[in-house]
């Protein structure tokens, strides 16, 4: 152990490798299940509890249906569901290939590191947009999902 | 001290620069047992912002205000500082992704009754 490396990891205890392989199987499985399965249309996902409960959309309204777009190749489709996703998904998937990569490997992959003053105007962002994808006024209603 | 990559003026106990984020190379002795390795606290920005997204909780937002923290204090070169944020922002991680298991497992369970209610 390294003294002066701060552990990243959510469960300690588990092995690296056995956490990256579980990682890995599990984004298969949802885009499996995700491309086979339009949001639109099928009754297996279940609706969100804060979309029933306020009839508002949330910066995150719209992920899944966009996911099933993006599988399917129709990323215009998927942007305009909802563009906050399209845009960091690349920074997700590319975040959590590192994560695997290192563990079954075992060979640590050179962390990303990302300015604060990104981050900070990423928080901006997504409250912002939380916020005006919910103005029902054009152009705001472009937004929406 | 200044960033080898971009050139930016940086504090001269930065762990990384402010600028762009690159490592900084602390010049001092390397105290035995210490790796040269730049120093890495996690800020558990992916999941934060996946329990934001997911949960859509105002606590997935606090996790975020530490995650983008984090950074900042290494940036500045607070270490310990850093890793007190780190914590703070895996615990909100944590919060978020409980309370919205939680709101989704009652949901679904008042659905249940509610479907079974009427089929009855």
């Amino acid at each position: 152990m390294r003294s002066n490396h701060i552990s990243g990891d959510f469960f300690p205890t588990i092995n690296k490798r056995t956490k990256s392989l579980v990682l890995l199987a599990g984004i298969s499985g949802a885009a499996v299940v995700l491309y086979l399965f339009s949001p639109h249309e099928s009754s297996i996902y279940a609706s969100c509890p804060f979309r029933v409960l306020t009839h508002l959309h949330c910066p995150g309204c719209g992920t899944l249906r966009g996911l099933h777009e993006l599988l399917h190749g129709n990323i215009g489709k998927a942007f305009g569901l909802n563009p906050l996703m399209v845009l960091l998904l690349p920074f997700m998937l590319f975040s959590s290939l590192k994560y695997i990569v290192a563990g079954i490997t075992g060979r640590p992959q050179r962390k990303l590191f990302i300015p604060s003053i990104f981050i900070w105007t990423l928080l901006v962002i997504i409250i912002s947009f939380g916020v005006l994808r919910n103005v029902p006024y054009y152009p705001f209603t472009l937004l929406a999902p | 001290m200044f960033c080898s990559k971009c050139g930016k003026e940086n504090e001269d106990v930065a762990v990384h620069c402010f600028a762009c984020g690159e490592p900084l190379s602390q010049n001092q002795p390397q105290a035995p047992g210490v790796s040269s390795q730049p120093i890495h606290v996690p800020n558990y920005l992916v999941q934060a912002i996946l329990v934001t997204i997911f949960c859509c909780l105002p606590f997935g937002i606090v996790a975020i205000i530490f995650a983008a923290q984090v950074n900042g204090k290494l940036q500045a070169g607070d270490v310990s500082g850093a890793t007190e944020s780190s914590r703070k922002a895996k615990m909100w991680s944590w919060i978020s992704f409980g309370i919205g298991l939680g709101i989704f497992l009652i949901y679904i369970i008042i659905t249940l009754i509610v479907v079974i209610g009427s089929e009855m």
